[in-house]
């Protein structure tokens, strides 16, 4: 019995009728249990024809309708209503929370938001029978779940001392083969194959899982294969794929991209002989270090100032390479004109001092090219002061004080910017640059 | 008292006739009336004064009473049975059961205890548990429907508490096999309720089918017999309508076509089933065959020898060759369905469907389907139902929120015509063009009705749309404009479901009012009205030629109905739980339904008899879709897996429909009759020369040797509970599968809602 014959009484005492009889509330009883079966019955049809599992207010309302029944506004919900526990002495009782809701600040409140627009979405089920593993259908039973699950076990305490277990990443079949196939067209030597396998990492969707698994793949082969000067450019290639690709998610992993691209920028050996041109290679990996630096300074704003003073280090220390030196000035160049104007110019003349001293002691053909490899860096790197000051009037050459330059910028670096065409503007700025940091410094 | 009266007169005529030994008015079939009436006739002469006696005494008969007493010696009785009548005020049988019946079954002991049913239902009980194994089973089936009887008999007489307690000691017996019908029972308590409820008065106005072997059933009489257990005795000849069966045991669940409660005695049914019906599929309108037949030419005869010159060709090959499969089996043109004249979209339809035809890949137990999913999200619960136009460019969606929502599945603006068109101002692409919305969303809501949707169907052509809702009432929609044309009213209750005629103009709507009903788009009013069903129709499905509809219901049945006629052609039972979706081979020959509880079954339709029932569902069946050559079903559930089914494995014998043979039977003996009879109309050429089409095939096992193999099959199926049929399970992410479809050429199309 649902309804007790004094639960029938007090209901009729709340509605002003006392004291019915004894045989009423009996048959009243009997008759309301009966009557919420049939109601609940007839609402039952109407869940099943909604295909819900679960019987809501609506269904009841509906119910009550189709037999002519005026529907007990109010309970309406969209959400599935939650049934609390209580337990009394006698039986344990199930209720519905009902909070107080204050009107006025109800009114005051902002507007809900506008519920999200039914939208569909395709793939395939079955292909020829077979389930796809792919991220819109469930893992097969038995396969990958439980391990995944007992991974997903919340955290477990031992002795006081919690420790997350380590979360499974599962990966389909799917993107095994793909990465493994990825990976194969990438040492092909046919280009044609490998520019397909970088376009595909490029602007493939559904590629999100693998990210840590190229970012990986990168930093190993720039690890293992420090003498190859093609596969490092391959390596290169692959992280810049990865980044331009609109869909991937790349910022996690950018920490564990940029050791690599730093690598081979300043690496003091990227290839077999020095013959080679790993120079382009500096270049591609000062460019990329570059923009990682622009898109990703705003939330980070102590990257570039890192990657800035690592490249400085490199770049002042006499002791490292040419090559290196090379590969710190191209990225601090990269960095942009506040970097080179605050960081390479008033080291400039110091590093030439020291790189004549070397260029001169040595009748090395390999130094000498490296050497003249650095110079036209600083050049280039003297041409982004030039780049961003338009307004600075162009000295002319013969009215260019040569010794001025020389005194800023160091005698063989200033015969060499007077050999270039755009001489007169070159100074112009490097001179106005070291103006400012000079002006800069006396009043500090 | 009139009553009564003539209840004595018609009584008393038996009663004179052949005295204890009259034939019982409410037949079971012969073997219990025989065996009923032999046990009586051994019954002593002085019990059968007693009970007169006790009869005269009810009917106020003194004089006839006195007379009897003294010529029996009886005197002595008066006080006991007095009391007795006087203590037992509903004890009268029901209105239905006659006098001869009362007396035979009368037991002086039981009339009067109110525990009588307990008693002797319990001993029933501990008798079957003791029982032969062989026997158990039957015996239990029959145990049901007795332990139903005794309750509601209880009840009418207002014992309520002993009801109650009746079904808390026996109740937990039935709930395996009937735990839906033992849930409502249990709501019941005083006897207005018995009077009113649906189920109870279903259960007091039918008989339930039984069937049993022949030792089973004499030892169930024996026992009652011997026990003098007169009131249950009285609930099986009353209620039961039993089948006896020779051979070795026989199961009876509610599964077989003739157990349960069905609204006809099975006499019924098999009339109902042996109904002549025409399956063949629709001829094609020789306007529109010329017309393909032209456009394929002018293509195939162009100057210029390319591709779509030699596809057109070589479509022309295929159209012929369909065309002569076609012939075999298609219907007369006059008996087929009337429709409107083509309209040249036909032509566009029926070439498209060659080109899908050369397309389609073959599907079979080693082939499987592809299939697409398309999944929607952010519903919260609303949706309602869904489904896909046939070219694939539509997909529908009908929600709670009363509104229908259409989105192109190419992604395309849909754009609808605005105002009306002068025909005269177009002479380009652009001016079509100009003519239509600006709009660039690649969806559209229809907004109209003013209650749930529940179902939606679009026709052949994606021109309409249609969809019946909670309001009453039906709507039509332009795909054109995305406006609504017509509201259809006529049901009185919310409307289930609705669907198309393949052919379209037609579209059949099933409803709360246990009506189905048929209707052209260009009536506001039925054409049809479809009545039968003993509760809610669920579904409703058109017959490839659309000369039947299919339904399904609360009831448990699924039934075919001639469109032309009105009538109802086949009666499928069987099912143990509402029916809420049916599917039709596209060859028209198979019917598949499925519902509430969980299996599959397959029918064929010529026969009406069941070919498989498929278990291994574990949420209610939501749709239920064919492969384009009938070998394979998918099924989609709440269980959120589509599933596949194996389907001619187990129906070798529905290829050749029972009917055809016995159409071409009765032609070369009455070859004129079907001529001439106006009736016979619709079935002649069903299978114009079915004589030649169907030869000699193997003979069909006896329909008695088929029941018991399904019998068989059943109880297998429910212990293991995946049967072998079973191909493949595809498991889909949290998503109920709500629309299942396979196209022309072969794909599947499932929709679901994504539901946390």
């Amino acid at each position: 019995m649902i309804y007790s014959k004094s639960t029938i009484k007090n209901i009729s005492e709340s509605i002003g009728v006392p004291k019915l009889k004894d045989g009423i509330t009996t048959a009243m009883a009997q008759d309301v249990e009966y009557r919420l079966h049939e109601i609940i019955a007839e609402a039952m049809k109407f869940m099943r024809h909604s295909k819900r599992t679960k019987l809501t207010v609506t269904d009841i309302n509906s119910a009550l309708r189709v037999r002519n029944v005026e529907p007990i506004y109010g309970f309406e919900t969209g959400r599935p209503i939650k049934f609390h526990k209580t337990a009394t002495a006698l039986e344990e009782i199930y209720y519905v929370d009902d909070e107080q809701i204050d009107l006025d600040r109800l009114m005051e409140e902002p507007l809900p938001n506008v519920p999200l627009e039914v939208v569909y979405t395709a793939h395939w089920l079955a292909i020829e029978g077979v389930q796809p593993r792919i991220q819109q259908n469930p893992a097969p039973i038995g396969e990958e779940e439980p391990a995944a699950k007992k991974a997903a076990k919340a955290p477990q305490k031992q002795d006081g001392v919690e420790t997350i277990p380590l979360v499974k990443h599962v990966l389909s079949k799917e993107l095994q083969l793909y990465f493994e196939c990825i990976t194969e067209s990438l040492v092909s030597p046919d280009p044609l194959i490998k520019s397909t396998a970088l376009e595909s990492i490029s602007i493939d969707a559904g590629i999100h899982q693998l990210v840590t698994y190229f970012v990986q793949y990168i930093a190993m082969t720039v690890k293992n294969n420090l003498n190859n000067l093609e596969t490092l450019r391959t390596a290169m290639a692959v992280a810049k794929a990865l980044r331009r690709n609109p869909n991937l998610f790349v910022e996690p992993y950018m920490h564990q991209l940029i050791p690599s691209l730093l690598t081979c920028l300043v690496s003091k050996r990227l290839c077999e002989s020095y013959t080679e041109d790993h120079w382009s290679l500096r270049d591609g990996a000062a460019e990329q270090i570059a923009e990682i630096c622009q898109q990703f300074g705003q939330s980070y704003h102590t990257l570039q100032a890192r990657i800035a003073r690592t490249l400085l280090r490199a770049f002042l220390d006499p002791t490292k390479p040419l090559t290196t030196h090379y590969g710190a000035i191209v990225g601090l160049t990269k960095l942009g004109l506040s970097i080179v104007k605050v960081l390479v110019l008033p080291n400039i003349r110091t590093y030439m001092s020291l790189l004549d001293a070397e260029m001169e002691k040595r009748d090395n053909h390999q130094l000498v090219n490296d050497g003249t490899h650095c110079q036209t860096a600083l050049v280039n790197a003297l041409r982004v002061l030039a780049r961003d000051s338009n307004d600075i009037e162009s000295l002319g050459a013969a009215s260019a004080p040569k010794s001025k330059l020389a005194e800023v910028v160091g005698d063989t670096l200033a015969r060499l910017v007077f050999a270039e065409p755009d001489a007169g503007k070159l100074a112009a700025a490097v001179l106005a640059a070291s103006k400012e940091a000079k002006a800069h410094d006396s009043q500090e | 008292m009139s009553n009564r009266k003539a209840e004595w007169t018609e009584g008393g005529s038996d009663n004179s006739a052949g005295g204890a030994g009259s034939v019982p008015s409410v037949n079971t079939q012969g073997a219990a009336a025989g065996h009923a009436n032999g046990g009586a006739r051994q019954g002593s002469q002085k019990h059968i004064e007693k009970v007169v006696l006790h009869y005269l005494k009810r009917k106020g008969y003194r004089g006839a009473e006195n007379a009897l007493r003294s010529d029996a010696k009886l005197i002595g009785q008066e006080s006991t049975l007095g009391d007795l009548a006087q203590a037992f005020p509903g004890s009268e049988v029901g209105s239905d059961a006659s006098v001869p019946n009362w007396i035979l079954f009368y037991n002086e002991s039981e009339e009067g205890n109110p525990d009588a049913y307990n008693q002797s239902y319990g001993e029933l009980r501990r008798w079957i548990d003791s029982s032969l194994d062989v026997y158990k089973h039957e015996l239990y089936a029959a145990s049901y429907p007795v332990f139903v009887h005794s309750y509601l008999d209880l009840l009418m007489r207002g014992l309520s508490g002993k009801a109650t307690e009746f079904m808390k000691r026996y109740g937990s017996d039935h709930i395996v096999h009937h735990g839906k019908v033992i849930a409502v029972l249990k709501t019941l308590t005083t006897k207005a309720h018995v009077e009113e409820n649906a189920l109870s008065r279903l259960y007091r106005d039918n008989k339930y089918g039984i069937r049993m072997t022949r030792v089973g059933f004499e030892l169930l009489l024996a026992f009652l017999q011997d026990h003098h257990y007169t009131l249950l005795m009285r609930t099986v000849n009353q209620h039961l309508n039993i089948r006896t069966v020779d051979g070795g045991a026989a199961v009876s669940s509610e599964a077989d076509a003739d157990v349960g409660i069905t609204g006809h005695t099975q006499s019924q049914l098999d009339h109902f089933n042996s109904q002549d019906i025409a399956l063949g599929s629709v001829p094609l309108d020789p306007f529109v065959r010329d017309e393909v037949e032209r456009t394929l030419q002018g293509e195939a005869g162009r100057m210029v020898k390319d591709a779509t010159a030699k596809e057109a060709s070589e479509l022309l090959d295929t159209f012929a060759k369909v065309r002569q499969e076609n012939a075999a089996s298609a219907l007369s043109a006059d008996d087929a369905m009337p429709m409107p004249p083509p309209r040249g979209v036909e032509v566009a339809q029926q070439i498209a469907d060659l080109k899908a035809l050369r397309k389609r890949v073959k599907l079979g137990p080693a082939a499987l389907p592809s299939i697409c999913m398309y999944t929607l999200h952010n519903t919260s619960n609303s949706l309602t139902c869904a489904t896909v136009s046939d070219d694939l460019s539509l997909m529908a969606g009908g929600f709670s929120e009363s509104y229908v929502k259409i989105w192109s599945l190419k992604n395309e603006p849909l754009r609808g015509f605005v105002g009306t068109i002068n025909p005269m101002s177009i002479n380009s692409e652009e001016d079509v063009d100009s003519i239509r919305e600006k709009t660039s969303e690649p969806y559209r809501k229809l907004v109209g009705h003013s209650g749930a949707v529940f179902g939606l169907d679009i026709s052949f052509d994606s021109k309409y749309l249609i969809s019946c809702s909670e309001d009453k009432t039906t709507r039509l929609w332009s795909l054109d404009t995305y406006t609504n044309v017509v509201c259809y009213k006529g049901h009185n209750y919310p409307v289930w479901d609705v669907a198309f005629s393949p052919q379209g103009f037609y579209f059949a709507t099933a409803s709360h009012d246990r009506t189905a009903r048929l209707w052209s788009c260009d009536h506001v009013h039925a054409l049809r009205i479809f009545a039968g069903h003993l509760a809610d129709v669920n579904c409703v499905r058109f017959h490839p030629n659309s000369k039947y509809v299919v339904t399904g219901s609360c009831d448990k049945s699924v039934r075919l109905w001639d469109v032309q006629r009105g009538s109802c052609v086949r009666v499928f039972t069987g099912h143990t739980g509402s029916v809420d979706t049916v599917a039709i081979s596209p060859d028209g020959r198979i019917m598949a339904s499925a519902g509430e509880d969980q299996t599959i079954s397959v029918w064929d339709l010529g026969s009406g008899r069941r070919m498989d029932t498929l278990t291994g569902h574990t949420g209610p069946v939501y749709s239920l879709a064919f492969s384009q050559e009938g070998t394979l079903l998918l099924s989609g559930s709440a269980d959120e897996t589509v599933r596949s089914w194996d389907i001619k494995r187990s129906s070798s014998a529905s290829e050749h429909p029972i009917v055809v043979q016995r159409r071409a039977d009765q032609q070369e003996s009455a070859p004129d009759a079907a001529a001439t009879d106006p009736d016979a109309m619709d079935v002649d050429g069903a299978e114009p020369n079915g004589t030649s089409a169907s030869p000699k095939q193997p003979p069909l096992p006896s329909s008695a040797e088929a029941k018991k193999r399904d019998a068989a099959g059943i109880w297998k199926a429910k212990r293991t509970t995946e049967s072998e049929a079973l191909l493949k399970t595809w498991r889909t992410k949290s998503t109920p599968v709500y629309s299942l479809m396979t196209t022309k050429r072969n794909l599947a199309v499932a929709i679901g809602a994504f539901t946390l």
